[in-house]
């Protein structure tokens, strides 16, 4: 019982890193698409 | 905004074609992402919050100098599915603004087809588009004229604006990156 608790909790970590992760890779696209990416000239001349 | 729905498009994508394979997304390990942050927050710095004590001389600098940092980002990373259009993307938009004194040029024929509103003696040449990295210029006075700010997209699209070569190169190597996290294959390096 004791060992599938902390099965269980590891099994809770990991996702939640797994989820951190992946949370940091869209990120890091975003930031690096919208860093890169140069669209401008929007119909109300903001950019 | 036309960005960041290509990538958020990419990530679905990537998720339905994980779920299809009964698989869990792949996480790659991305290098060096302190250059990517700097490289972001410059940015964000001139262009959100507008801080800098002379702008539009700081600017091309500043620019020019965070492009050239994604480049190095996009280079370490260039194993990962679809790195290698992101680096040729920004390599592309990264030569137009170097080459036309650090903003990315617009003629004024793709203003006005995006602003038809907008008086033609309105248009000055050399200034800056609001508060853009665009810069209004002749398709004739413009050095690689091909990677500037040229399509327009279709009118069904409802956020308008111009964008280059380079921002449709980018918008599929995200859209790459983020399918190929779906499959078992997945990326260069192994996920969690």
């Amino acid at each position: 019982m004791r060992k599938n608790i902390d099965d269980l909790k590891l099994q809770i970590a990991g996702l939640d890193r797994h989820y951190l992760r992946l949370a940091l890779i869209i990120l890091s696209l975003i930031m690096f698409v919208l860093g890169s990416g140069a669209p401008g000239a929007s119909s109300d001349f903001g950019g | 905004m036309v960005l960041l729905i290509a990538v958020l498009a990419g990530f679905a994508a990537g998720v339905f074609r994980a779920r299809i394979n009964h698989l869990q997304l792949q996480v790659p390990k991305l290098r060096a992402l302190g250059l990517l942050i700097l490289a972001y927050l410059a940015q964000f710095f001139i262009f959100q919050i507008g801080w800098s004590p002379d702008l539009d001389r700081t600017i091309p600098m500043i620019l020019s100098g965070s492009l050239f940092l994604l480049l190095v980002f996009a280079w370490v990373n260039v194993r990962q599915p679809g790195f290698w259009l992101l680096g040729m993307g920004a390599l592309f938009n990264t030569l137009v603004i170097v080459l036309n004194d650090g903003f990315m040029p617009v003629s004024p024929e793709t203003v006005q087809r995006l602003a038809p509103e907008v008086p033609k003696d309105a248009l000055i040449l050399g200034q800056r588009l609001g508060t853009s990295k665009d810069i209004l210029l002749h398709r004739e006075q413009t050095h690689f004229w091909w990677f500037s700010d040229l399509l327009v997209l279709p009118d069904w699209v409802p956020w308008q604006s111009a964008i280059s070569v380079g921002d449709v190169v980018i918008t599929v190597g995200a859209f790459w990156f983020f399918w190929s996290l779906g499959s078992s294959a997945g990326s260069g390096s192994p996920g969690v």
